[in-house]
Formats: C-alpha cells, sequence, structure tokens
C-alpha cells in the first residue's frame, strides 16, 4: 500500500477508517450457497385508473451536481416483510411473523404492500418517487456476513476484496469538473464503509457521527487545547508513518467541525434527546445537512444495522423500519427545503434478504433475495423490478432475479457515469429511471 | 537504542506502556534482563496472575452488562499487569485466532479464550491451536458446534487454513472440506456453555487434508502445522504485528527459527524481538486499545469503564470485538478521521481522571516535557511540535492543573506512532 505524504491527503478524500463498527453486526456462519435460477426481470405494473397523476419525472439539470446516497442495512434485511407479498406461500411460511391487516397499500398494486412501519413511503410511492428492486443479489450468494458483505461492497463475486464498488468510481471519477474544488466528495456515516473504499485515497468513514467531536459532545474543550493539538502535527519529518499521522490530524479536525455544523440543531424539546430518532434518522439527518450544505459531495453512504433479526423479530423490524422511514422522509424533506430535492437519489441496500421461512426463535436465518428501495424525482413511476418468485424457492430461499450489479450500474449512471472499468458482468437496464 | 529508549520500546510493541518509576527499575536491570523477565516472569520471579474474569458466572439472560463488565476488567488488566508481554500475547492472538463477542455475546465464554491464549500463547503452537479449535466461544462463532457428519459447516475448517495456519494458496476446496468433516462432533451446551465432543454427529472417515489422512481435531491440527506454510505464515504474521515492515528474508528465517524450535512460541517472539532492537523494521501505526491501555497505565488515569468503551468504539476498536473473523485490519486503518478524534477524546478522558499530584499531571503543569516524555514511556524525547505544543497549551490550575497539556502530550502523532 502506497504511504499517504501529506501531500496527496487532502480535504476531499480522507483515510479510510474502521468505520464497521458500533453497530452490532453480527457474524453468522457459512452455509453452501445455492446456485440461484434467473428468473425473468419485470413486474406486471398494474394500470393507474383512478390514482393521482405521479410527479413527472425530473432530471437534474446538472449531473456533476447529482448526490448519491447508498443507505445500507447491515445485518441482512427482510425483504419479505418490508415490501410484503400478498401470497399465500408467505402466510403459510410465517404463521407468527407474516404480515396482513396492517399492511399499507402501495397504490396501483394488490400483490404487495408496505410493512405499517413504512407508510410514510406509500406517499412516495403514489407520487412516483419510490421505486421497488426484489429478489436481488450476487451470484454464490452467500449467507456469511463477512463473505457476503465483501462481494455487496467490492461487487466482484469470487475475488478476494480489495476496493469497494463507490470507490472505484470516485477514483475513476476524481478528474471530473468541480471535484477539485469539492469540500467533501464522498463520505461513510456508520457502518459499511468499504463500499467507498478506493485504490488511491479511500474516503472518509466516520463510525460514530455523534461521537464525532473534540469532546464529543459532553465536554467544552477550550480553542486553545485545541490549537495546540493542532500545532502537535506541525513540521517535516522523515519518518513517513509519523508524517502520514501528522498529517491525519487537521483532516479530523476539519471534517469534525464541518461535520458538526451541518447537523440539525436540537430543537428546544428535545434537548434532553440526543437528536432525531435512532441511528437512521440522526445519519440521514446529516448526509441532509452534506448535501444542503453544497460541498462538491457526490457520493455519501449511510450504514445502519441491526436487521441480522434472528430471533424475535417482529418489534425490532418494525422499529428499525420506523426509524429508517422517519430518516428517509426527513433526509428528502431537508434536501427538499434546500432546493435540492432532484440532485439526490437514494438507495437503499442490504448484504442479503433473509429465509422465507420464519425459524423457531420467532425470527428469520440468513437468505438470498435482498431488496431495494430507491427514492427520488428521477425515477420511472411506481416500479416494481424483480420479484418474489415463492413458486420457485431454492433451498428455502428466494431465487435471484435481478443482480445487484445492475442496480449498482443504474445507480452510476444516474451520477454521470462511468459504469465500465467500475462495475464487470451481466448488466441490464433495470429501467428504474427516467430518461435523462 | 540505549537501553531506556530500547525498554521503552519493547512495552510499546509487546506490552501495554510504563507505570510511573517502572522504566527506572527496568533499566536498572539492564534491556536483556528485561528482556527476560518479559518471555518469562515466573523466572524472574514476577507473581502469577490468575484470570480477569474470575467470578464472571456464565448466565445466558445478562449479555450485555457482562460483556461491558469483560472488556473493561480486560482494560484493567492491561494497564496493570506485571506480565505485559505475556498479556500482549492475549491480545495479540485474540486479533489472529478472533472470536466476537457481536456474534458471541457471552462474555464469560470469550473470557475463556482469552484466558486460554493467555495461558497457552507463548507455548508451542499445536497445542495453542487445538485447543483453539475446540474452545466453546470458538465454537460457537465459527459455527463448529453446529458442525455434524451430516451436515459439516466449513466456516472453522477455512478460517483455519486461510487465515489461522497456513494463509490462501497453500490449500484447495478438498482440504477445506476435508477438515471440516473431520472437526464435526464437538458442540457447546448453550445453557452451561461446556463443550463436549459427541461420537454420534463426528464422522469418523479418513479424509484427505493436505495430502494426509485425517479423522479428528489431533490429526487436522498435526496436518496443519506440519505443512510447509505454516511456519513462516504464523512467523511472518507476529513478526509484522511486532516489527512493522519486514522484509521476506527475515521472515523466511524466522520461520525457519520457528520450525527448529518445534513451533514453540517463546523463542520466536524472542527471535523477533531481538531482531527490532538491533533494527529490524520499522516505526508503526499504534492500535486504539494497547495505546489507551498505555496512557492509563502512565498516568494513572482510568475512565469511567463505559466512557472508555464508548470512545474506543468511536477510535475503532473494542476488545471482544474485532470487526470480523480477519480481526483488526490495523495500519493506516489507525489514521482514519474518527480514531484521530477518538484518540483525543481518550487522552482528555485519560488525563482528566488522572490524579493531579500524578507524576504525569505535576510533569505537564510545570511544562517539563523532559520528565513528562519519561513518565510516557519515551525516554527518547517528544519531537519539536509535540513539545512546543504541549508548552503552549493552557496550563491549567487546582484540580485541572497539567490536564490540558497532558490530553495534548497523550493525543500527538508522536504517541499514535509506536
Amino acid at each position: 500500500m502506497t504511504e499517504p505524504t501529506p501531500s496527496r491527503v487532502d480535504r476531499r478524500r480522507f483515510l479510510l477508517g474502521a468505520g464497521a463498527l458500533g453497530l452490532g453486526v453480527g457474524l453468522g456462519g457459512c452455509r453452501p450457497g445455492s446456485d440461484p435460477a434467473r428468473a425473468a426481470l419485470g413486474a406486471a405494473a398494474v394500470p393507474a385508473t383512478s390514482l393521482p397523476a405521479p410527479s413527472a419525472p425530473v432530471a437534474a439539470a446538472d449531473p456533476s451536481r447529482r448526490v448519491l446516497v447508498l443507505v445500507q442495512l447491515l445485518g441482512g434485511n427482510d425483504a419479505l416483510n418490508t415490501v410484503v407479498p400478498a401470497a399465500g406461500r408467505y402466510h403459510d411460511a410465517r404463521p407468527g411473523l407474516g404480515l396482513d391487516d396492517t399492511l399499507v397499500a402501495l397504490a396501483g398494486r394488490t400483490d404487495l404492500g408496505l410493512h405499517p412501519s413504512l407508510a410514510p413511503l406509500a406517499d412516495r410511492w403514489a407520487a412516483g418517487q419510490l421505486g421497488v428492486v426484489a429478489g436481488l443479489g450476487l451470484p454464490e450468494q452467500s449467507r456469511s456476513h463477512f463473505t457476503a458483505m465483501d462481494t455487496w461492497w467490492s461487487a466482484r463475486p469470487g475475488e478476494p476484496p480489495r476496493t469497494g464498488w463507490l470507490g472505484r468510481w470516485l477514483d475513476a471519477t476524481a478528474d471530473e469538473p468541480g471535484a477539485a474544488d469539492a469540500e467533501m466528495r464522498a463520505i461513510a456515516l456508520g457502518g459499511g464503509a468499504p463500499a467507498l473504499g478506493a485504490e488511491g485515497e479511500p474516503a472518509v468513514a466516520v463510525g460514530q457521527p455523534a461521537g464525532f467531536a473534540l469532546g464529543a459532545g459532553r465536554v467544552d474543550i477550550r480553542p486553545d487545547t485545541t490549537d495546540a493539538y493542532r500545532a502537535t502535527a506541525l513540521g517535516p519529518t522523515r519518518d513517513p508513518r509519523l508524517a502520514a499521522a501528522r498529517a491525519a490530524v487537521p483532516h479530523a479536525l476539519d471534517a469534525a467541525e464541518l461535520l458538526a455544523s451541518l447537523a440539525s440543531p436540537p430543537s428546544d424539546d428535545d434537548a434532553e434527546q440526543p437528536g432525531p430518532g435512532g441511528d437512521a434518522a440522526r445519519l440521514l439527518d446529516l448526509a441532509a445537512g452534506i448535501v444542503a450544505g453544497d460541498l462538491g459531495t457526490r457520493v455519501i453512504s449511510v450504514g445502519v444495522g441491526g436487521f441480522d433479526t434472528h430471533a424475535a423479530q417482529a418489534d425490532t423490524h418494525a422499529a428499525l423500519l420506523a426509524d429508517l422511514a422517519t430518516g428517509l422522509e426527513g433526509f428528502l424533506a431537508r434536501v427538499a427545503g434546500a432546493g435540492r430535492l432532484d440532485d439526490v437519489l437514494v438507495v437503499t441496500t442490504s448484504e442479503f434478504g433473509r429465509r422465507v421461512a420464519e425459524n423457531g426463535s420467532a425470527g428469520t436465518d440468513h437468505g438470498t433475495g435482498g431488496l431495494s428501495l430507491v427514492l427520488g424525482t428521477g425515477l420511472r413511476p411506481r416500479q416494481v423490478v424483480g420479484g418474489y418468485d415463492l413458486d420457485r424457492l431454492v433451498d428455502g430461499d428466494l431465487p435471484l432475479t435481478v443482480d445487484t450489479r445492475s442496480l449498482y450500474a443504474t445507480a452510476l449512471g444516474w451520477l454521470g457515469g462511468p459504469v465500465d472499468g467500475v462495475i464487470e458482468g451481466p448488466i441490464d437496464d433495470l429501467g428504474l429511471l427516467a430518461s435523462a | 537504542m540505549d537501553d531506556r529508549t530500547a525498554i521503552g520500546w519493547l512495552h510499546r510493541r509487546v506490552g501495554f506502556g510504563l507505570a510511573p518509576g517502572e522504566l527506572d527499575q527496568l533499566a536498572a536491570l539492564g534491556v536483556d534482563a528485561t528482556l527476560d523477565r518479559l518471555l518469562d516472569p515466573g523466572a524472574a520471579g514476577v507473581a502469577a496472575e490468575g484470570s480477569p474474569f474470575d467470578g464472571m458466572a456464565f448466565d445466558p439472560q445478562r449479555r450485555c452488562a457482562a460483556i461491558i463488565e469483560a472488556v473493561g476488567r480486560w482494560l484493567d488488566r492491561m494497564t496493570t499487569t506485571q506480565r505485559p508481554l505475556v498479556e500482549w500475547m492475549a491480545w495479540y492472538w485474540h486479533g489472529h485466532l478472533t472470536t466476537s463477542v457481536a456474534s458471541v455475546p457471552f462474555a464469560p465464554l470469550v473470557g475463556d479464550q482469552i484466558d486460554l491464549y493467555r495461558a497457552a500463547g507463548l507455548g508451542d503452537l499445536p497445542s495453542l491451536l487445538r485447543s483453539a479449535t475446540v474452545d466453546a466461544a470458538m465454537l460457537l462463532y465459527l459455527d463448529g458446534n453446529t458442525s455434524t457428519g451430516d451436515s459439516p459447516n466449513e466456516n472453522y475448517g477455512r478460517e483455519l487454513l486461510e487465515l489461522f495456519a497456513l494463509g490462501v494458496g497453500a490449500f484447495d476446496e478438498a482440504d477445506v472440506r476435508a477438515a471440516a468433516r473431520a472437526l464435526t462432533g464437538w458442540t457447546v451446551a448453550r445453557r452451561t456453555g461446556e463443550v463436549r465432543f459427541v461420537a454420534a454427529r463426528h464422522d469418523a472417515t479418513p479424509q484427505r487434508l493436505l495430502g494426509r489422512d485425517v479423522d479428528d481435531v489431533d490429526s487436522v491440527i498435526a496436518a496443519v502445522v506440519e505443512h510447509p506454510a505454516c511456519a513462516p505464515f504464523v512467523a511472518g504474521r507476529l513478526a509484522r504485528a511486532i516489527l512493522g515492515e519486514v522484509d521476506d528474508g527475515l521472515v523466511a528465517s524466522f520461520g525457519r527459527r520457528f520450525a527448529d524450535a518445534d513451533l514453540q512460541i517463546a523463542p520466536l517472539v524472542r527471535a523477533i524481538v531481538e531482531a527490532g532492537l538491533d533494527g529490524a523494521g520499522t516505526t508503526m501505526f499504534g492500535a486504539p486499545v494497547p495505546w489507551a491501555a498505555g496512557a492509563a497505565r502512565a498516568t494513572g488515569g482510568r475512565p469511567d469503564r463505559r466512557a472508555v468503551l464508548g470512545l474506543l468504539d468511536g477510535a475503532g476498536q473494542v476488545p471482544l470485538r474485532p470487526p470480523s473473523v480477519a480481526g483488526w485490519p490495523g495500519g493506516g486503518a489507525w489514521l482514519a478521521a474518527s480514531t484521530v478524534v477518538g484518540r483525543f477524546n481518550l487522552a482528555f478522558a485519560t488525563a482528566f481522571a488522572a490524579p493531579v499530584d500524578g507524576a504525569a499531571r505535576t510533569a505537564a503543569a510545570r511544562g517539563d516535557v523532559a520528565a513528562l516524555a519519561d513518565v510516557l514511556g519515551r525516554p527518547e524525547g517528544l519531537s519539536g511540535p509535540t513539545a512546543d505544543a504541549v508548552r503552549a497549551a493552557p496550563a491549567g490550575a487546582g484540580r485541572f492543573a497539567g490536564l490540558e497539556r497532558l490530553a495534548v502530550a497523550l493525543a500527538s502523532p508522536d504517541l499514535a506512532v509506536i
């Protein structure tokens, strides 16, 4: 690995951190992967008759201002209880966990509904700002968190992980217009930072934004002390490690000050509270601040943990999804308020889905086909890509109907590309985006 | 290096720093005697230290509190141990033969594993690997517990070959399957944590592993350790953890010496450390946990356990919770923005907790950088910028005297590089 020298470490890209900590990601065992059958793409869109017309999709005037927000749900989000099929086999397999009359309807569809915690997203669906991709995954999908996450981040199955798919994109576009002046081109908040891992300078990872300040939000550090601390990092040295450790100080402090200025101030009511909502809500609020701050940011990854619901899933999952919905709505509202709603595309993913049948602990075990919720004003309205092929389970798991790389390619295409040289392998046009 | 510098170096690389007065005591003994004492404290008359987790009963109900307790106790042990290299080896094996409380949330079981690494970490590799293979926490972490002859689980077999003993390229998938089958039959009783071998769950059919016939844990370990890749792989990983960057020729020589010593770990550590004292290797980025333990040891500052855990989490390293079975990536990862900020906050919390009349705070309050450097295990002195910065920081008054200057010194890049 090349040594970072002071001249190469600059404000745009910071050094990769152990950002995947702190969010309770468990590491399960490997079970032999199944060979997925690739079913046909596409879903039947029920013609809308008495629905409000969805908002016309808007293309941002300047693609180089577009920001991709990747929301990573760490642990393996249960797709089937997030966007729920109205199918007998689902209920047969989930006598305890199955959702039915509490589902929130998706306008124009009778085959799928939303988990009740995601009620706010139903309006986004109706307005044509929410898309769904189901049966998502990579070939030889592993059910080990460790292995699945590596390929989820690298999009290079079968290879030892070295870079993340977004890291490669950041490398490929390091010289695009605006990149040189960007104050914060890419950032990973919470877990999942390896998706942004690059060959050159990986993007900054802030695993715990709440504590990411001198004083950790609990103690006021005097300016003289902060200045003295910055001063320890001055001066040249022949030792490359000391040089790198010195360079890391002002960049860390600058990043901390910048991020602190971007989070929503606590309202008077929640002066006692740590801030809006749970992890997803807090991190997405910070992400919104970064977008609103107009820092030249192109990629924000938000990683939220806790989705590995092996036991007593019902309440835990409901709370996680409620937090996610709060976070997504809060993000979109704050970004809209800053006049940048058309500049953002939000893509949620998880390293795998979960098994169709519930287990003996009122939970679900690692499975295969996952789910992505895609939000933005640039979507073709009310698309469901792929699906839940409950009649063709493979070892009790959903077959993969959409290759993750196609989803990633869609996201990169929306950013203005390139895709070539960043994502290899079978790529299908998912038809998620309005042509722009 | 002169003696004092060498002793400071030793306690940074294979220890957890030095308490006030320790540097003087050990300097009086000399480097050789200090190294002997580190490698064989019993022979040097240092009292045995039991498990830091004593008294923590296995209780499946009381998980989170127990984990916090166990981490706190281990940090305390690192800070106070009179057998630092032995404890450092336990820490090293924890990051190499990994298990995480994120998946095995039973602190006493993981504590037992750490105790194993303390007891066997300087012994012979085959015994250490064998014990680790049938350790309760390991069986749960890498699914040995549910691996049966009817349905073998390959997780442990793969990591044994790939991460623990041989490295990628020395084995193939058939070897993974063979190891997995031969290692079936081991179970952990969920309510008590007791490990049992159940013959009915074991596939006793001879398997072909690395060119040898194996059918149980002993034959698997024998096949693994006798593979020519084992000694250089294990020696190389340990050498890089202690010395930083080392050339392949030196790693190969460590591997040969390790094999010649019948895979006894203590002689390997001695060889590695002596090479370092002679100039082999490079500077390294220090990891947050040993750094934090060293800061507490040098200053006498022991912040609230929960606070330390939260700050270590922000810095990116919590004992008992490595991010993956590959352990902590280390190296440049410790320059992450959150690690830099976390380190400052830990420095401040430690300096705040340090007694105002202790050696660290009083030296800082006086602005006596030379004395402060000595206390912090850097008798060679701090760098010019850090020395200037410490003197420029507010001196503080009353019960805050020396607090900010000490925090700045602890957080400085000088101490982030070992």
